[in-house]
């Protein structure tokens, strides 16, 4: 009995150690053992990611970033759980990172990717990628390069003509000088935005035309309002990567009246249509009055830039004349013109007898400007050429064409 | 393991004072120490083998202890592992293969009851008993990696691989030990001992059972 007793203690004291050992862990592994964990959990094996996008080699515009890299996810042998660190470097050695991404979550789909932030331009760029998963911090895939392309910069448009401030036709032609430009740019287009206020509030007309050989211009498609000051500014930019330049310096000009030669009925016998003469004088001003109470000056005062001779009036040398005065009037929408008075060498800009009532009836002029007698405040034309009525040439030059309203004191 | 040492001390010690109040048992039966070996069943199949000693505390009940080594019990979680970083090598290089394999090396302590047998003939003969015991096991993952015949496993890195406890190092787990055999005495002083055991380790991951069949061949005292 008492044998039998024994070995019942004995069992029972195999069994509560037996279940001791099963419960009670040490701390640290015995300094006979070696360094192995206890009732820990076991930590995954993980394989690096292998980067996807963008493949070795890639050119990236520098206008394409952000860029987004793209790596298959990695194999863990306990699946769930893993996150990405992302790098950039300069080198393929990673010792001078540009950037780097930690924590990305897994993503679905076999693939985890993650957006940079821009990078500086034209350069080379190497990315790898690692997982980590329960504990065990994978190593680095295959690294891959990539480019970064050149900064595109263009310089704002610089205006060619009109002159700020010009007065010009209805429907000008505007013009810049082409933008300079850095970096791989392809086809640049020019965007030229009209306003009647300096602000550009509202835009009043607007075009884009692709650019010229060294210079781009833009004529609207539609007349603009007469006597009028619009301003105007262009903009560049290059149609591949969408990138513009600044806006030009603000130009403006004034619309006024022009009279097309070509298009004018020349109203005196045998004059000839001087459109194709070559412009080398420029009107300086036109000052008259046709009031009827007046001697009817009319003073079209002007600069040369070449020699207007001086032919004998009809073969007379005592009366030397170098110039005629023109007067273009719009008579039924369309305009008519001639040669009218000549200048007298020495005798400076003005010629009388000009009234209202008078210039047409005394022009010589065939019909209907034989009986215009313009309104005050109607626009005239006026021009200076050399000798061209009745058959008296010499050089058949012109100066520009000048429309103003018709002045005649007698009507205030 | 220091308080299962101390209990088979004081087991021993009990053992002792039990004898001496049963009366003395036979000279060759009092103690034995034994080497055993034999086949290992689990996920795979392996040997095993170890040493053991035991003495009787009394009447048909041995305290015993064993240690041995199960040379492989892997389990199926453990191939799968590896199986899965040999895919991933295989993606880049050619004839990549694996070895996994779970060594153990075991302690343990029990009971053991020897059935009585009427026929003291038989007895003699034949010794069929049970016995039951715990203590801890030391199981290692042995895996290794080879490309084209060479072995890679220690410089998995360079290949983007990092192992995990699940597929290196080792750790010690607590094993309990359920078994029984018939021994034979073999004249006066050896014994021949047919014998099972059946091991349950008790791992973090999936656990390991770990069967145990084989001869031992002791000497009695």
């Amino acid at each position: 009995m008492r044998c039998r007793s024994y070995a019942l203690v004995a069992t029972l004291a195999v069994l509560l150690a037996a279940a001791a050992c099963s419960k009670s862990s040490p701390a640290s592994p015995s300094s006979s053992a070696a360094a192995a964990p206890v009732d820990v959990a076991l930590t995954p094996s993980v394989a690096a990611p292998r980067p996807v996008s963008p493949t070795s080699g890639t050119q990236i515009a520098n206008a394409a970033q952000p860029i987004t890299l793209v790596a298959q996810n990695a194999l863990v042998t306990q699946p769930g759980g893993a996150s990405y660190t992302f790098e950039v470097a300069t080198d393929a050695a990673f010792a001078s990172k540009a950037q780097t991404k930690d924590g990305v979550a897994e993503g679905t789909g076999g693939r985890t990717s993650v957006t940079l932030d821009a990078l500086p331009a034209g350069k080379d760029y190497y990315w790898h990628a690692r997982a980590t998963a329960g504990g065990t911090v994978g190593v680095f895939g295959p690294s891959l390069k990539f480019t970064v392309g050149p900064a595109i910069v263009i310089s704002a448009p610089v205006p060619a003509s009109p002159a700020s401030g010009a007065s010009v036709s209805d429907r000008p032609t505007l013009t810049v000088t082409n933008a300079s430009r850095v970096g791989p740019v392809g086809t640049i287009s020019y965007r030229f935005d009209l306003s009647t206020s300096s602000a550009f509030g509202s835009i009043a007309v607007t075009g884009t035309v692709t650019e010229g050989s060294s210079r781009t211009s833009f004529t609207p498609s539609s007349v603009l309002a007469t006597n009028a000051t619009y301003y105007w500014r262009v903009t560049a930019t290059d149609q591949t990567s969408g990138i513009s330049s600044s806006a030009s310096a603000t130009q403006s000009f004034t619309t006024q009246v022009t009279i097309d030669l070509n298009a004018v009925i020349i109203s005196f016998p045998d004059a000839p249509n001087p459109a194709d003469w070559p412009v080398t004088a420029t009107i300086g001003a036109v000052e008259q009055d046709g009031n009827p109470a007046t001697p009817g000056n009319m003073c079209i005062s002007f600069s040369t830039s070449v020699d207007w001779p001086n032919i004998p009036f009809f073969g007379d040398p005592s009366v030397p004349v170098w110039a005629n005065q023109w007067y273009f009037a719009n008579i039924g929408g369309k305009w008519y013109g001639g040669p009218g008075e000549y200048l007298r060498a020495e005798r400076g800009f003005c010629k009388s007898g000009q009234r209202t009532n008078e210039i047409g009836p005394d022009g010589g002029w065939t019909s209907p400007m034989r009986e215009w007698a313009p309104r005050p405040g109607e626009l005239v034309g006026f021009m200076m050429s050399t000798p061209a009525r009745s058959g008296m040439r010499s050089t058949d030059q012109r100066s520009n064409i000048v429309v103003q309203p018709w002045v005649d004191s007698s009507a205030r | 393991m220091r308080s299962l040492l101390a209990f088979l001390v004081g087991a021993f010690a009990l053992g002792g004072v039990a004898h001496a109040q049963s009366g003395a048992a036979p000279a060759a039966d009092r103690a034995f120490v034994e080497v055993f070996g034999g086949s290992a069943f689990g996920n795979v199949t392996s040997q095993s083998y170890g040493l053991a000693l035991g003495a009787t505390v009394a009447e048909n009940v041995q305290v015993f202890i064993e240690g041995g080594v199960v040379r492989n019990a892997a389990t199926s979680d453990l191939g799968t592992a590896a199986q899965v970083i040999a895919g991933y090598l295989s993606q880049t290089q050619a004839n990549v293969t694996f070895t996994a394999k779970e060594p153990v090396t075991f302690g343990v302590a029990g009971v053991k009851f020897l059935v009585p047998m009427n026929s003291s003939s038989m007895r003699v003969k034949l010794q069929p008993y049970v016995l039951l015991g715990g203590g801890l096991a030391k199981v290692k993952r042995d895996v290794s990696f080879a490309i084209a015949g060479s072995d890679v496993t220690s410089s998995l890195g360079t290949y983007g691989v990092t192992l995990g406890t699940d597929l290196s190092g080792g750790n010690n787990k607590p094993m309990l030990v359920v078994g029984g055999g018939i021994g034979v005495p073999i004249g006066r002083q050896f014994l021949f001992d047919l014998q099972y055991r059946y091991g349950r380790i008790f791992t973090e991951d999936q656990g390991m059972n770990v069967s145990r069949a084989g001869i031992g061949l002791g000497v009695r005292f």
